[in-house]
């Protein structure tokens, strides 16, 4: 009754010690989660890229609208060009 | 005070294998494998392949390495899916920390380095969430001897287990590796960073409290 108590743990941790661990299986998943991870970086790469063509797009597009609503725009030269120069 | 961090801090990044280590380059730790050098050579060919995107090869490294992982993790946690999860996360990161390996220990020494972070670490997020694990009467009754002991050896471990998770992240760590998994000083030092002065104190503070834990509870 008076025995150490370190030495009362250390026969539990013997007995932990000898205990076989669960078999686990996880090279499948590992390998999943690797792909998963190598394609949202590639997609990370690439946003940047994506993101500045987006956004030259949309220049274009806002600066032909200002093209076409501003008030001395060539529409003559315009049409001429879409009816090979007819009036 | 331990210069590389103290009890309760991250660790440091993984420190290098000490010169005494039991772990030498030219022999695995008995309960890390069977084939030594062989073992290791194939490891070496394999790490090299893994580190040019070889999924083949890392592949081949978990299987190799997958059970003893999982032994060094089962003293983290008695729960099989958080076991499993647990041994998931080692082989993720370990790939993740692929370039950092210099091969100057044996992979699986640098792997179960990996593994005692990655299970610190689950017991510092369960500590924050406050998931601890309470001990019935009964337990602590047979802990401090007026109840006899369990007879069946599973029962005996999860006792351990159950006394060792009542003590703080840096005391539970120190004495699983020393207790549970026969670590020398020197080598919870190298696994965890910490100086081998700082990991001697760290192991009799913590013997001090578990003891003062279990003597505390017998009033």
């Amino acid at each position: 009754m008076n025995e150490d108590p370190l030495a009362r743990f250390e026969r539990l941790a013997e007995a932990a010690r000898r205990e076989l661990p669960p078999v686990v299986e996880v090279r499948a998943s590992v390998l999943r989660t690797l792909r998963t991870r190598a394609a949202a970086r590639t997609a990370a790469e690439h946003a940047p890229w994506v993101f500045s063509l987006g956004s030259a797009v949309l220049a274009g597009v806002v600066l032909v609208a200002f093209q076409l609503a501003s008030a001395d725009f060539p529409y003559v030269v315009l049409a001429a060009t879409f009816t090979g120069g007819l009036p | 005070m331990n210069r590389r961090g103290k009890p309760g801090e991250a660790f440091p990044p993984l420190a290098p294998r000490p010169a005494n280590a039991r772990f030498s380059t030219h022999s695995a730790p008995a309960n890390a494998g069977t084939n030594g050098v062989a073992e290791e050579e194939a490891d070496a060919l394999d790490v090299t392949a893994a580190r040019t995107g070889d999924e083949e090869a890392f592949g081949r490294l978990i299987a190799r390495h997958q059970r003893e992982i999982a032994g060094q993790m089962y003293r983290f946690t008695r729960d099989a899916a958080t076991h499993e999860e647990l041994v998931h996360d080692v082989f993720v990161e370990a790939f993740l920390s692929l370039p950092g390996y210099r091969g100057q220990a044996p992979f699986l020494w640098w792997l179960r380095k990996i593994a005692v972070r990655v299970g610190y670490r689950y017991w510092e997020q369960r500590r924050r969430s406050r998931a601890e694990i309470t001990l019935a009467d009964e337990e602590w009754e047979r802990l401090r001897g007026t109840l006899p002991a369990p007879t069946a050896e599973s029962e005996l471990a999860e006792l351990a287990h159950r006394a060792l998770a009542q003590l703080a992240p840096t005391d539970r760590l120190v004495l699983t590796l020393q207790y549970l998994e026969s670590y020398s000083m020197t080598e919870i030092a190298a696994a965890t960073g910490w100086t081998v002065p700082g990991t001697k104190v760290r192991a009799f503070r913590a013997r001090a409290r578990l003891k003062k834990l279990l003597d505390r509870e017998r009033t």
